[in-house]
């Protein structure tokens, strides 16, 4: 691995400090927020990649982490853990790639899935019957994402892929806890249509909420 | 499992198998991100340098409260009296002085802005005070080099590099550009690098940064017509901007105090130094502000004694 000198990879010092107390110390010493992205790089990695691909992944990570930077002074330092802020400012820059996403939301849901043998009851058949079934499924969940308004479709996958709960997705987004809520119904609804919508119970914990704005 | 993503076990599964971060991919990001550390960005306080000082020595101060009122007592002739006075009228009633005062000029590119600083520096533990003069001859566009004096510690600046500038403007025809319209001076220092839109409302995140650019304006010593004036003004509508009684000038003469107090978890949180009008006009007399070095704090008093526009380097007017 070839790495400029100076630069450090991996490290992190003093993990018992929050996040916050990382974005103060950067205020005085900016080098302190390299602790910030040794913590968090690999999980905004992975959200952006999944959103828009490995190619957009990590210049949309890095330019989440200068953007983060030039703005630590901003950062509201009695919230202990800057994820949502990070995915936050993520999930804004993605939207400069709407019609990409999109675009690339289509074309996973117009992947061909081949049929499984009929009566086979070899095991690889059947996990190759799986794998189709499986493939099946991601393109149908594809074209619904690609359906869903980007607004709806940020809450849902800040939840599904960033790991963040009501309130975290509120702070990231800037938005009402209840109107995180409303949209998380209803992108669950409609890619519960999506898939078939057969099961009542996959849904438990969803109840009506206000409408969304 | 996350309870909110009971059922969409699918979208969860979504690409499980995403290829993780390359220890390049990493490297090279981070790379990206120490540029960034080290290459000053407009919207970076710490970075932005005002007459070549750190911003944040200047930066005025505010929380989220508009015009915060407050009882000054003041000295009336023979008898004092106390008397409510809030941001509103200090700093109106101190563009209204400026207006009255200012002496408009017009410096061109090639020639320097002159200014004769004083600070009075005490130690906050005791000790006795030292006096600083600091004069300065900074190129009115920066295609040529300063000679810059900070506490007694005089250096050369050199030209200024393509893209390279401060907050204020040094150049003449950029500050011509500012609005001289308090409202329309606030758009424009939020939006800065960009269009201002006013059409934009100000959000509460906004006010932090504005109050810094504003503040930075008000401590250039020498500005366009109307332009200190509007930034008194525009300083007067930022909310956390507090007034302090009781505030002393270098000569012991009571002043009012205007200072920025940060909302919690900001840098201003514990105030900005404090900018000191005199209580009967509200003229502005200069700025109490503190700073460290060698473990050591100080209290400070500065202002302005002398500016003018001058040809080259050690004129003086």
């Amino acid at each position: 691995m070839t790495v400029e000198p100076g630069i450090r990879v991996g490290q992190d010092s003093d993990a018992s400090t929050s996040d916050a107390s990382v974005i103060e110390r950067s205020w005085e010493k900016p080098e302190a927020f390299a602790v910030l992205f040794d913590r968090h790089a690999d999980s905004v990695h992975r959200y952006a990649a999944r959103r828009l691909g490995t190619e957009v992944a990590e210049d949309l990570m890095a330019e989440t982490f200068t953007t983060a930077f030039q703005q630590r002074f901003r950062y509201n330092t009695e919230l202990a853990d800057a994820r949502p802020w990070l995915f936050g400012i993520a999930t804004n820059l993605i939207g400069r790639h709407r019609r990409a996403e999109a675009r690339r939301l289509k074309a996973i849901g117009r992947l061909p899935s081949a049929a499984p043998a009929d009566g086979c009851e070899d095991p690889v058949a059947d996990r190759v019957a799986a794998q189709v079934s499986a493939q099946a499924v991601r393109g149908e969940l594809a074209l619904a994402m690609a359906r869903l308004p980007a607004r709806h479709r940020d809450v849902l996958l800040l939840v599904a892929w960033a790991d963040l709960g009501y309130e975290e997705v509120a702070r990231a987004l800037e938005v009402p806890v209840g109107t995180v809520r409303s949209r998380l119904h209803r992108a669950r609804r409609k890619l519960r249509d999506a898939l078939g919508g057969s099961d009542p119970t996959a849904f438990p914990e969803e109840s009506e909420e206000s409408d969304d704005e | 499992m996350n309870e909110l993503m009971r059922g969409l076990e699918p979208l969860r599964e979504w690409d499980a198998d995403t290829p993780p971060l390359t220890d390049a991919a990493r490297a090279r990001a981070l790379f990206r991100l120490h540029q960034t550390m080290h290459v000053p960005a407009a919207s970076d306080p710490a970075a932005v340098t005002v007459g070549r000082r750190p911003i944040l020595r200047m930066a005025v101060a505010g929380v989220a409260a508009a015009a915060i009122t407050t009882t000054v007592l003041i000295a009336n002739d023979s008898s004092p009296r106390t008397q409510t006075v809030s941001v509103t009228t200090v700093l109106h009633g101190a563009a209204t002085e400026e207006r009255r005062l200012e002496k408009p000029i017009a410096p061109r590119d090639d020639q320097f802005i002159y200014t004769k600083e004083i600070i009075k520096e005490t130690p906050t533990k005791g000790g006795s005070t030292r006096t600083y003069v600091d004069e300065s001859w900074n190129s009115v566009d920066g295609s040529k080099k300063s000679y810059v004096s900070e506490l007694g510690r005089k250096q050369w600046v050199p030209v200024f590099v393509p893209g390279q500038g401060t907050w204020p403007p040094t150049k003449w025809t950029e500050l011509e550009q500012l609005p001289t319209d308090p409202r329309k001076l606030l758009i424009t220092l939020r939006d800065m690098g960009g269009k201002p839109d006013y059409s934009k409302p100000m959000r509460a995140a906004d006010w932090p940064m504005t109050q810094v650019f504003v503040s930075g304006l008000l401590r250039t010593p020498v500005l366009p017509k109307g332009l200190r004036s509007a930034a008194y003004e525009a300083l007067a509508s930022v909310p956390g901007i507090k007034v302090l009684p009781h505030q002393k000038d270098a000569d012991g003469r009571e002043g009012i105090g205007i200072r920025y107090v940060g909302a919690p978890g900001t840098p201003w949180a514990h105030g900005g130094p404090i900018m000191v009008f005199d209580a009967k006009t509200y003229r502005y007399l200069g700025m109490r502000d503190q700073r460290t070095a060698g473990g050591k704090t100080y209290r400070q008093w500065s202002y302005v004694a002398v500016s003018a526009v001058v040809d080259r380097v050690m004129q003086r007017p």
